[in-house]
């Protein structure tokens, strides 16, 4: 009986363990799209968007469902909505659309990888003139190859800006913000003399990735210095003058006393700027109302003026359409929906503020970042998406670092990034 | 023919207890099947692709290994890998020794049974917990450690931030965090050991150093050969503590194989790439455990 009882118990385990495993394969089919494996309903689209509310409004599902109601009686269809963490969100987009079985239309962060594998549907047939006319970013969406437009900007802004905690700048009798690169040098240098305990400026060279690191450490120096990342042929142009102008402005922090050693552990600059340990930082315009909100008395600028000018990075995430969508013409009408000026103006200013991407939008980022995004839209620059960006980011990342700690020299940092890059990376 | 029945009925009892046998270690076979044997032969087949997420796996041969091997960055994750083993290891050994030797001998009271938990709790805390923890310890400016340097009116340590020191940084919070785990394995060992062959030593003369050298350490040659296996093998894994505590750097400092692997299969995609390199750090782990079986053996 004994016997019997344990093999039922074994069974069962083996009949769960079997269950397990054929529903880890099913559940992603059956959550998403019923595309690939079995011809979708033409009136049937998954739309795979990411979490963007971390306040106390309505979650992203409340709202996009909401929004899309009208959408889906006005064209007599159903839309899954699906709503992505940022955990792995890249990896989650990416297995999706490789399998076929994933969203019809997807958010995107990366896509380099995507245009390249043929993943994402050519735009083009399905934006009028008119279209053309409204949005405002066009130019910084993904493009193939052939120069087909693949994805369409829906998240533009969080341009990284320069702050001043005004309290210390006051007490170090500073009463005019920098504007050039050696302004800044002299302000910092004034702010040590003052506040030997503050952090002059910083950047975030401890930072666990590239991508971070570079987005307010490098990228807005190196575009005051006039780098363009990409050149006319799209192959990678960070062997140029402007990086090292990038460079020799971070080493120059470095000789010059502004950062001290523990730089390359700094991994939180906003965390000491709001602390009051740090007088100057550069953060996304998003940061702002933490700022604000813990009382920090601060002021901001675009960005200061190198050898080139002007000039910082702003991010551009868009909407792309799978190649596998069965019914394109209504994804294409699904995403200029979801960024047409009333819902995006309802998502700014319920779920996540942004600058407006279209021309019939109203909603206005605070000031002085409004004014910042009207008058300087053409000294923000997008990173473009090139071929192993995130390995190059993060090879470049470790390579300021050894400058910082004295290993390399800001030459020797772009040859053993560009070397790496040649000869790992790129294929 | 009541003798061919009961033939008949032996042979279909053994089949049946053949039957029992296999209902019972087939699910664990299933379980291990798909989870762990599955995953090293398509880690293997990967390896031989360009395989990026973004495209279905095209067989590219040795290419992935030919460029493995030409890869400065990973040359130096296996120096720093060798070099964060190398410390841990021993170290860890020696420390859970020697802590469940004190326990087990000296301490062995409802104050041991206190310190025991204590010394234990490390491993119950997650690796993330830890660097959080460590960060601050750590920290370059006003971190407990430099404050308790400063009183001995030293000047303040980059620990993480400088290349000289962020691995053993990182190897002191992995002894840390695994001592404990050891420890317990140990004490279970030494308190195993019989008591007759204790007094029988203390009888002879033998000192609580004679008894811990002769008697202790070679009764459990097994279990040390049990913990140093382990060792070098979560070692040559290290990945969660350098990821939370100082991402690879600075520069290439405490970059290691399994970062490295991770960086390059989930950051870069290169799953390919990333499925050459695992298949190589497996290899690695493979020929260390095979010496390491070797040299136990000539030992005993």
């Amino acid at each position: 009986m004994k016997k019997l009882l344990a093999l039922v118990l074994a069974a069962v385990l083996l009949a769960g363990v079997l269950a397990g495993c054929g529903a880890s394969g099913s559940s992603s089919g059956g959550s998403t799209s019923q595309g690939s494996a079995q011809p979708a309903e033409p009136t049937e689209l998954t739309l795979w968007l990411p979490v963007y509310q971390f306040g106390d409004g309505p979650s992203d599902e409340e709202f996009w469902t909401g929004q899309l109601a009208s959408f889906e009686e006005e064209n007599n269809c159903t839309i899954n909505l699906e709503i992505l963490s940022w955990t792995d969100y890249v990896t989650t987009i990416y297995t999706g659309l490789l399998s076929g079985d994933g969203p019809d239309v997807v958010y995107t962060t990366e896509v380099y990888d995507l245009i390249a594998a043929d993943l994402l549907a050519p735009l083009d047939e399905y934006i009028t003139d008119e279209d053309r006319e409204n949005y405002i970013y066009l130019d910084q969406a993904a493009y193939n190859e052939e120069g087909q437009m693949c994805t369409l900007p829906m998240m533009v802004g969080n341009a990284c800006v320069m702050y001043f905690n005004m309290d210390i700048l006051e007490a170090a009798g500073i009463t005019e913000l920098p504007t050039t690169w050696d302004e800044l040098f002299d302000v910092c240098k004034a702010i040590k003399e003052s506040n030997p305990d503050v952090w002059p400026f910083i950047q975030p060279w401890g930072a666990s990735n590239g991508t971070s690191a570079l987005m307010t450490g490098f990228w807005p120096y190196f575009f005051q210095a006039g780098g363009t990342v990409l050149d006319e042929n799209g192959e990678l142009n960070m062997d140029s003058e402007a990086t090292l102008e990038a460079l020799n402005f971070i080493k120059r922090m470095k000789d010059e006393g502004i950062f001290d050693d523990s730089i390359t552990s700094m991994d939180d600059p906003p965390g000491k700027f709001v602390s009051g340990e740090a007088a100057i930082i550069v953060a996304g315009t998003g940061n702002a109302s933490t700022f604000t909100e813990n009382g920090v008395n601060w002021q901001s600028v675009l960005s200061m003026e190198g050898p080139a000018g002007l000039g910082t990075k702003i991010a551009v995430n868009s909407l792309g359409i799978a190649n596998y969508c069965e019914d394109k013409e209504l994804a294409a009408k699904l995403i200029k929906y979801l960024t047409s000026g009333p819902v995006m103006d309802a998502y700014h200013s319920e779920v996540y503020g942004m600058a407006s991407v279209t021309k019939d939008a109203t909603y206005e980022e605070p000031e002085p970042f409004q004014s910042m995004y009207a008058e300087h839209s053409d000294v923000m620059y997008v990173v473009p998406a090139f071929e192993g960006s995130t390995s190059f980011e993060n090879t470049m990342m470790q390579n300021i670092q050894l400058m910082l700690t004295g290993s390399l020299t800001p030459e020797e940092v772009i040859d053993e990034t560009m070397t790496y890059y040649n000869e790992q990376i790129k294929s | 023919m009541n003798g061919e029945k009961r033939t008949r009925t032996r042979l279909t009892r053994r089949h049946r207890q053949e039957l029992y046998g296999w209902a019972y270690i087939l699910p664990g076979m299933v379980v291990l099947t798909v989870f762990c044997i599955l995953p090293i032969f398509m880690t293997l087949y990967y390896s031989f692709t360009d395989y990026n997420l973004a495209q279905a796996p095209e067989f590219i041969a040795f290419s992935n290994y030919v460029k493995v091997f030409t890869n400065t960055q990973l040359r130096k994750a296996l120096v720093n890998t060798v070099i964060y083993v190398i410390i841990t290891v021993p170290l860890q050994t020696i420390v859970s020794l020697l802590a469940a030797s004190f326990l087990a001998n000296f301490l062995n009271s409802r104050y041991g049974k206190f310190l025991r938990g204590v010394i234990f709790i490390p491993i119950l805390v997650s690796y993330v917990a830890a660097a959080a923890v460590w960060r601050i310890i750590y920290n370059s400016k006003g971190g407990i450690l430099n404050q308790i340097i400063g009183v001995f009116g030293l000047d303040s340590v980059n620990w993480l931030g400088d290349a000289g020191t962020a691995l053993i940084c990182v190897a002191v919070v992995a002894v840390w965090k695994s001592a404990g785990y050891f420890m317990v394995i140990f004490y279970a060992g030494i308190m195993n050991i019989s008591v007759e062959v204790k007094e029988a030593a203390i009888i002879d003369g033998a000192t609580p150093r004679q008894r811990f050298w002769y008697i202790t350490v070679p009764i459990l040659k097994p279990i040390t050969y049990m913990v140093v296996t382990l060792g070098v093998i979560w070692s040559f894994q290290a990945f969660d503590l350098v990821y939370k505590l100082t991402g690879g750097g600075p520069g290439f400092a405490t970059t290691t194989i399994a970062y490295v692997i991770y960086s390059y299969a989930f950051q870069d995609r290169r799953i390919g790439y990333a499925c050459a390199i695992a298949i190589l750090l497996l290899l690695v782990i493979l020929a260390i455990h095979l010496v390491e079986q070797q040299f136990f053996k000539e030992e005993d």
